[in-house]
């Protein structure tokens, strides 16, 4: 179990994140939305333990992240960041085995458990066939698959990734976050992502924690949270919420014309009537 | 014509499959030179091979440098002289004995120390800054090194390890300096830390050009001594001292080799990961400082060995640093100790700047390098 109490960041004199609460159970997939610079990032790193908040504390099984030695974190916790910047040409096998460090003692090679263990991670991400190509010369989606493997690698009980899926086409968004949703089942995992995408935080969250201007607005199921009345106060920004036909989880859609706050009436996609309406959702087949 | 589409089927995604663990490979025995050019990460096997072919090449290198000079002695004699002082016994000196012994042996054996200290403390700057152009010249740790020895000689001349310390402190707070300067509000950034480095570097450079106007000291050498390097200066008991400062920092930099792979991805990745940051940072700036400190007391301000070499191994054999680290330290002590011969022999007897020589030998290398990968 993963909780965080009340967590306070200030930067400067700025508040980054205002008593902010979260639990996580084991099997428990938590997806955290909210608008840039919302605070959303920087509750990941407290929760890994890289940002000490002011006030408040982050707990893992009951005990202070401070109680656990550098090491201990580092199996603990898998973390797939936003949009690392690698530099130096390492194969992509080199790069996840460095996930192996925690279980090392410091210097020397990598054991052949080591490898199994990083090949298999690739392997889970479907990211194997790259296992010899330098890690600079990979596309956008192929990177991310390569550093989730890494996170996997590490073999944690906690997985935080932010925006894992922000590179990914619509096939691997999906595989992705099913691959993430089932590890966290059969795993046990506490995991926490940071998405942008709606609909996806709709289909595959247990819970969504919604920030903004570094405070939560909401904490609960996706049918609680994502609303036209809550995305309106977090994001500013008219939405549609109905049920996704056949899953039956909130599905999000978004139109160019209406701005008005939700209460006042109900959604129009087409504030300028029927025609508008035929224009802004048919298709015009090609004839 | 308008027409609706009809709705797409959606399904739930399907559970997931994992694969059958595919096999390890290493089944059938591969040719053995093979694992020198193989990429993936470091075996200790690999590091054996490359280090054993590296290690080779530096002793028929370091051979070559006491056979040739502008006094040529024939290889048997260079065998003899040097089988004979080091396992043998020397009854009486012969004129070969003082040639290769006491005149070029020394300076070979710095330039061996001098290229495997900056290629380490280059290779160690490149992972720790992440940054391909961090080098102890560039970076003005050399002038700072450079302008300590300066102190130390004009100050304390017959100390003899006040030289190689106050190189050390000055290298160190220069590192420190432009370590400080680079970083802005957001954060360390590249081009900061460089352009911190080279205002340093120049400033260092005139300072120590404004001390050796100023101060006509009988013991200081000229400012293409400090700037361009020569290793023609080691007659006076300094050497074993900074051989045993080399070791000891080399075998500390190996150590951190782990850590600083990771490192190089990112310092907060390397964190998460359970990498004591400060703690390797620390150690490592302490180490290249150490490193170029030690060589820049008693050989000048050698540049482009530090930047060039690390790189070509890297281009080699993969950025590991566990085997980046040795075989840097070994291509350094090559090129540092054929440089310095082709300085000695070249326009024999007037002998040129060594830094000059690897800069020359350097660069075609490099570029060659570069163009093929």
């Amino acid at each position: 179990m993963l909780e965080a109490r009340d967590v306070t960041v200030v930067c400067g004199a700025r508040p980054v994140l205002s008593e902010v609460s979260l639990a996580v159970a084991p099997g428990e997939l938590v997806a955290v939305i909210g608008p840039n610079g919302s605070g959303k990032t920087t509750l990941l790193r407290v929760l890994r333990g890289l940002v000490l908040p002011q006030r408040g504390e982050v707990r893992w099984q009951g005990k202070p992240l401070a109680h656990f030695s550098p090491r201990e974190l580092a199996r603990i916790f898998g973390v797939v960041p936003q949009d690392p910047k690698i530099g130096f040409r390492m194969t992509v096998l080199e790069y996840v085995l460095q996930a192996r460090f925690p279980y090392s003692n410091g210097f020397g090679f990598e054991s052949e458990a080591d490898i199994r263990c990083a090949l298999s991670a690739l392997r889970l991400t479907r990211a194997v066939e790259f296992r010899d190509r330098w890690i600079t010369e990979l596309s956008g989606g192929e990177r991310q698959r390569v550093i989730l493997a890494r996170a996997l690698a590490v073999e944690p009980r906690v997985l935080l990734l932010d925006e894992p899926t922000s590179n990914l086409d619509l096939r691997f968004q999906v595989e992705m976050l099913t691959l993430i949703r089932e590890l966290t089942r059969c795993r046990a995992l506490s995991s926490i992502f940071v998405a942008h995408d709606l609909n996806l935080v709709a289909e595959f969250a247990d819970r969504v924690l919604m920030l903004r201007d570094g405070r939560s607005l909401a904490f609960g199921s996706p049918e609680e949270v994502l609303t036209e009345e809550r995305l309106w106060h977090a994001f500013g920004t008219r939405s549609l919420v109905d049920r996704h036909p056949v899953s039956g989880s909130p599905r999000i859609t978004i139109s160019r014309g209406d701005v008005r706050p939700p209460w006042q009436g109900p959604a129009s996609f087409h504030p300028g009537g029927a025609d508008d309406a035929e224009r802004g959702s048919v298709e015009i087949a090609p004839s | 014509m308008i027409r609706r589409h009809p709705a797409p089927s959606l399904e739930r995604p399907q559970t997931l499959v994992i694969d059958p663990p595919t096999r390890l490979e290493g089944g059938s025995p591969r040719p053995r030179l093979r694992v020198l050019f193989e990429r993936g990460p470091a075996t200790p096997r690999k590091v054996a091979l490359v280090c054993a072919v590296l290690g080779a090449l530096a002793l028929g290198v370091a051979f070559l440098a006491l056979h040739l000079g502008s006094e040529p002695v024939p290889r048997a004699i260079v065998g003899r002289v040097l089988w004979a002082h080091l396992f043998g016994r020397v009854e009486e000196l012969t004129a070969a004995d003082v040639i290769i012994w006491r005149i070029r042996a020394p300076r070979v054996v710095l330039g061996l120390t001098a290229g495997a200290a900056l290629a380490i403390a280059g290779a160690l700057l490149q992972a720790l800054l992440r940054n391909p152009l961090a080098e102890p010249y560039v970076l003005g740790i050399s002038g700072g090194a450079a302008l300590g020895a300066i102190v130390a000689i004009v100050g304390w001349g017959d100390v003899l390890w006040a030289r190689p310390l106050l190189a050390f402190v000055g290298a160190a707070l220069t590192t420190a300096l432009v370590y400080a300067m680079s970083r802005g509000r957001t954060g360390m950034a590249t081009e900061r830390l460089v352009l911190a480095g080279v205002i340093i570097a120049t400033l260092l450079w005139s300072g120590i050009a404004l001390v050796l106007a100023l101060v006509p000291s009988p013991h200081l050498r000229g400012l293409v001594f400090w700037m361009m390097g020569d290793l023609s200066g080691v007659g006076d008991g300094v050497l074993p001292l900074v051989i045993g400062i080399v070791v000891a920092a080399s075998a500390v930099a190996y150590m951190q080799a782990r850590p600083l792979n990771l490192l190089m991805v990112g310092e907060e990745e390397a964190r998460v990961l359970g990498v004591e940051v400060e703690r390797v940072k620390t150690l490592a700036y302490f180490v290249a400082s150490l490193l170029a400190g030690a060589i820049v007391s008693v050989a000048g301000a050698i540049g482009f060995v530090g930047l060039v070499v690390p790189h070509l191994v890297r281009l080699l054999w993969g950025a590991d640093n566990r085997l980046v680290i040795p075989a840097a330290a070994l291509s350094g002590a090559i090129l540092v100790t054929l440089a310095d011969t082709l300085a000695r022999t070249a326009l024999a007897p007037r002998e040129l700047p060594v830094g000059a020589v690897t800069a020359m030998l350097g660069v075609p290398i490099f570029i060659a390098l570069l163009r093929r990968v």
